[in-house]
């Protein structure tokens, strides 16, 4: 016997009961969905606040200051040192006369420069971070305050590195909430497609009395189950599209309504991390369920 | 090809149903197995399908005991053997040409050469017409021909036949009867198991064998619906 038929009758059959048995698609495919729902809303809050945090860090700036007796020759040592940090993406450097020029734009303090007749400024160079990045910059401030040109080095308090860890442990907290999920969701599915083989068992034992080969009694089961799966990855998929509109409906503003504005490629990753897992999840419920069929008396 | 060497079967109940029977079937023979009820003739059908297993003694069919293959050998035996038994009968939620191709779909078979010679049993059957009907739209009779037609279609080289005619309308049991004789002329060879022995299996070439306290023997001139 060739492969094609065998793959049609899997085919056919499979679909076709996915009609037959409504009541068992409308229950598996629920489970599923409402996992995956619960699945795609971690996901989105982790790539949100992903993004707060790229976005946060982008802004954050190292601002070395020169001692006052600083050469341009410093200056540019410690440029050079900035620039071949790959963290940095970007160094400027202003001059205490740059420095001075914008701080006497305010009146007040242009009068007390008069008063004091001399620049009290130093130079400094800001250095802006690379978005994304996690990697602790103590290493960095710590070269930096070895430069005898150096003042001092205003990181930020430690926020940089707060940050980092911040969204590092988001990550690490939604892989542990998705996989607990997962694996909740694995086990209501198997349990209920197992429940329901149950129910299975005269149509398996009669199709193996016929003379049913394993593949065609699996196979059709197997199948099924990811067409289940993929259903309730569909439901999932609406269930977030109808609360994105649902928050823009009601106006939520703030970080809720940012995780429903995620990137086009966000959505498309989405879609197909959702359609895997639904596949999966339906699939291998099933692909257990199946282990319980039963066999005509004499074969077990 | 069917032989039966000092087989007993006890059921869990106690009850001996078969006991040290010698049996011979030759390839293309067609034996009616008659007897009483609940004498184990559908015990003997099961065990010559390898549904049932000896208490003691062997089951050899085509060279093998059926009741020992695994699930491919046994799905490859099945291909050439079609089932009838009571218990075995349509499945639901498909129609009456879904169920009368099943067997060939399922071994990975395309329906494509059969479609035609299951609209012509339909037709013969009486139920001509109704290829689309589910089972539960027929009626008993209707399903129990059915069941028998999807055993038939392939033209299987072994026929084991528990109770065919039950529940079957006179007229349908004529069509069968001449539906088996059709398939032993074309080399088929057919076990059937019945305790209501039919004036037409006595005539032409079936041999009659009586199952009676667990014993096979030939069948007299009376259990073959002689005077």
């Amino acid at each position: 016997m060739s492969l094609f038929p065998r793959l049609a009758f899997v085919l056919t059959e499979g679909w076709a009961r996915l009609g037959r048995e409504s009541r068992r698609t409308l229950v598996v495919s629920g489970i599923v969905g409402a996992v995956l729902l619960q699945v795609a809303l971690v996901l989105l809050v982790v790539r949100g606040l992903d993004r707060a945090f790229r976005t946060v860090q982008g802004r954050f700036e190292l601002t070395i200051f020169m001692v006052p007796n600083a050469q341009p020759s410093d200056r540019d040592r410690v440029q050079k040192l900035l620039g071949s940090d790959n963290r940095v993406a970007a160094v400027r450097v202003v001059t205490k006369e740059q420095a001075l020029d914008e701080f006497r734009q305010d009146p007040e303090v242009d009068r007390m420069v008069r008063a004091l007749g001399e620049n009290p400024l130093s130079d400094s160079l800001t250095a802006n971070l690379k978005p994304g990045g996690t990697e602790s910059l103590d290493d960095l401030i710590a070269r930096l305050k070895a430069d005898p040109a150096v003042e001092e080095v205003d990181s930020g308090n430690g926020e940089w590195a707060a940050m980092a860890h911040l969204g590092h442990s988001a990550r690490i907290l939604g892989a542990f909430w998705c996989l607990l999920v997962l694996l909740g969701a694995w086990w209501a599915v198997g349990g209920t497609l197992s429940l329901v083989s149950r129910t299975q068992r005269p149509e398996a034992v009669l199709l193996q009395r016929l003379g049913a080969p394993p593949w065609a009694l699996s196979g059709p089961f197997i199948w099924e189950g990811i067409l289940q799966g993929l259903l309730g990855a569909l439901a999932a998929g609406l269930g977030v599209g109808f609360l994105g509109v649902l928050m823009n409906f009601v106006g939520s503003t703030g970080l809720l309504l940012e995780l429903f504005k995620p990137e086009p490629s966000d959505w498309i990753l989405l879609a197909w991390v959702l359609a895997l897992l639904g596949g999966l999840l339906g699939g291998l419920g099933a692909w257990g369920a199946t282990t319980r069929f039963a066999r005509p008396d004499g074969h077990s | 090809m069917i032989h039966l060497y000092h087989a007993t079967k006890i059921h869990a109940s106690g009850a001996e149903v078969l006991h040290n029977a010698f049996f011979s079937v030759a390839k293309g023979a067609w034996v009616v197995i008659t007897g009483e009820g609940r004498t184990g003739k559908s015990t003997l059908l099961k065990m010559l399908c390898g549904e049932e297993r000896t208490t003691w003694g062997r089951v050899v069919v085509d060279g093998s005991d059926p009741s020992k293959l695994d699930a491919a050998e046994r799905s490859q035996w099945l291909s050439q053997v079609g089932l009838i038994f009571p218990d075995l009968g349509l499945l639901p939620g498909r129609t009456l040409e879904e169920n009368l191709l099943l067997p060939v779909l399922l071994r990975g078979g395309s329906p494509g050469p059969l479609r035609t010679r299951a609209h012509d049993l339909l037709e013969k059957a009486g139920l001509g017409g109704k290829g689309g009907y589910l089972p539960e739209e027929l009626s008993q009779s209707e399903q129990r021909m059915a069941a028998a037609l999807r055993a038939i279609l392939p033209q299987p080289v072994l026929l084991l036949a528990d109770e065919p005619f039950q529940g079957l309308s006179p007229r349908s049991s004529e069509t069968l009867q001449a539906l088996f004789a059709e398939l032993h002329a074309g080399g088929s060879t057919l076990v059937v198991a019945t305790a209501d022995l039919r004036p037409e299996a006595s005539n032409g070439p079936v041999e009659v064998v009586r199952l009676a306290e667990g014993k096979l023997n030939p069948a007299s001139f009376q259990d073959r619906g002689g005077a």
